[in-house]
Parts: structure tokens; sequence; C-alpha cells
């Protein structure tokens, strides 16, 4: 059914679910400390935002696909939203009284958190 | 952070006695204008009202010849906030007349700083998107100089490099206003591919320009 053609950003099913576990890999990775956070950082480059899983961009058979594996999806939306957008910010700067009041976190606490997504999603 | 009622009443009289440096500094760690309670700041602003007319009125009385009783029961005198004594009988008219100039100052700086030292954030409201849904309408401009509008009851989100900011509602559902600062370097479609944006319009209808949805940033 999906991947009769090209979508709007991914060609096919296969290449779909190729990116999720690769992506999903990355986060095993960091939450076994077998990649550092700021190396996790760099490597997912907000997947969730940068491959527009909202589906925002995608065509009508896109969205479809997307709403299919919309279970595998969250927890890269809640990756976004709870950690890469809710006040992640250097480690130098995480320790500054102004950024501690105004709810901003370093990459130990970005790691605990993404610790308790994976743990939520089972993918550790 | 807010501090509890008491220390802000407290807070707030000292500040109207003309000693607002010693709260914004103290060790102590009074709070500083805009970290008051509302309630505890009116209940300052309105003590230090009753102390300068208790001040004024019993300083005159002194100053001209009675009402002695008066100035001494001013109420806040007891606090040692300020409040003129008379120390002798002696110098009982110059006194009581420092009592009531005293007096007079702390009305007036009560209501000066009722009118510009106490509009801080807890009283104006949130201005800052990324704090939290925002009382009024702002314009978030990013380094670039791209504007994102931000609605009344609308808060921003978005990656800490400031690549990618969604506008959201105050239920956290995106409005369809965002940056796509980093593009989706995956998309077929090359302004989809490149930094861009999205705007929608107040009936939520996506913006587009010649027909296309991916509006050019800088």
């Amino acid at each position: 059914m999906f991947g009769s053609k090209y979508m709007n950003i991914f060609k096919s099913e296969d290449e779909l679910l190729s990116t999720l576990e690769s992506y999903t890999q990355l986060v095993i990775d960091c939450v076994l400390g077998h990649l550092s956070f700021q190396r996790f950082l760099v490597q997912y480059n907000n997947f969730y935002m940068a491959f527009a899983l909202d589906g925002h961009e995608s065509d009508i058979e896109e969205q479809s696909l997307l709403t299919k594996y919309e279970n595998r999806i969250a927890l890269h939306r809640e990756i976004w939203e709870s950690i890469l957008s809710a006040g992640l910010c250097s480690d130098e700067d995480a320790v500054k009284d102004e950024y501690i009041k105004a709810g901003r976190f370093g990459s130990s606490e970005g790691t605990k958190r993404l610790k308790v997504i994976a743990r939520k999603y089972d993918v550790s | 952070m807010r501090r509890p009622y008491a220390t802000s009443v407290f807070a707030t009289v000292v500040e109207n006695n003309g000693m607002s440096v010693l709260t914004s500094v103290s060790p102590t760690g009074f709070p500083a204008y805009q970290n008051h309670t509302r309630v505890g700041q009116a209940l300052g602003n309105t003590a230090t009202v009753i102390q300068g007319a208790f001040e004024i009125i019993g300083g005159l009385g002194v100053a001209f010849g009675g009402g002695v009783g008066a100035a001494i029961s001013a109420p806040l005198c007891a606090t040692g906030i300020g409040c003129f004594v008379p120390a002798s009988s002696a110098t009982i008219s110059v006194t009581g007349l420092l009592t009531a100039a005293h007096g007079t100052f702390v009305i007036g700086n009560t209501f000066y700083n009722v009118a510009y030292n106490q509009r801080g954030s807890s009283r104006s409201g949130n201005t800052n998107p990324y704090k939290g849904t925002v009382d009024k309408d702002v314009i978030v401009v990013d380094e670039k100089g791209n504007a994102i509008p931000v609605k009344q009851g609308q808060k921003l989100e978005g990656s800490s490099d400031g690549k990618f900011v969604q506008v959201k509602d105050s239920a956290g559902k995106p409005t369809g206003d965002r940056l796509d600062g980093g593009g989706h370097p995956k998309h077929q479609d090359p302004l989809s591919k490149a930094p861009h944006a999205h705007r929608v319009d107040s009936n939520g209808k996506v913006i587009t320009k010649n027909g296309n949805p991916h509006l050019p940033i800088k």
C-alpha cells in the first residue's frame, strides 16, 4: 500500500521504519552510556522536527503512514517536547542562577529525562 | 520566586520607607520589588500610607504644640523602620516637623513605588513566551531578524540552537506558526529543504507564497 510512489520525505514505508530504528538506536546507545549526551544531540539533530514527523510537511499518503506508526514516533515527539524544546541548554549555562530560575537544564538532567522516556516506551 | 505574604508585607514597608536598596541586596533574602506577592504588596502599601498619615498628623501636632502621643503611637514606629520619635522636649518642635516630613516622604514614596517599581513581571503578567503563555501579544525576534508573533495565551517552544521554534496554544497544541530554521533535509521540495517558516492566518489557514507554504526566512 505505502511506497507506491515517492512521498514527501520518505521514499517508502521501509525507509520510514529503518529511519525510526536508527534514531531509536541512538536513544538506546545514549541511555546505556555508549554515547555521550552531547554526541547524542549532534547525531540526533532534532530528529522529530528535522523529519517533520508531525506530518505537517507530508502528503495524505505519508500522513497515513505516520499515523500508522505513531506509537513509535511518540517516543521521538516526547524527546522533542520534554527535552530538546523544554529548556535544554549548555552545561556551562545550566549552572548559572538566571538559567536555573528560568527552568533551563543541562546534559545531566537531559540524560535523566531521556532515560525516563526510554523506559516509558520500553526501548532501553 | 514569589515569597511568603508576611515577607512581602514587611519588605514592602521597608521599601516604602526608602530602604529599597537593603531589600534588594540583603543577605537575609528579602525580596526585590518584582518578587513580592500582590497581596503582600497591597498590605504593605496600606500599612505605610497609614504610617505616613499618623506621622504627618502626629508630627504637625507635636511641632505646633500638641499631640505628642500621636507621633509616638504611629503604628510602625515600634518596628524601628525609620520612624522619627521625639528625643526630648527641647527638640520637640524640630522632631515634630521631621516626623511630619518623614510621613510625607513615606506616602509619596509608596505611591511612587506603586507607580514605577511595583510593575514588575508579577504585576504586568508574563511577556516571555518561553516561560509560558503570554498575557499580551508579543513579537519575538531571533538573532537573524526573523520575527515570530505570539498572541495572548500562546507560548513558544524551540530547540536550544534556535533552529526549530513552534508557537503553541495554552493547551500545548501547535498553532501552525513555526520556524523550521533547520529545514527538512529529506524533503523533495527545495523550499522545504531550506530554512523556512510557516504562518497561519487568523482562521488557522496556512499562508502561502506563490502557492507554497514554505515562507522564506533570513
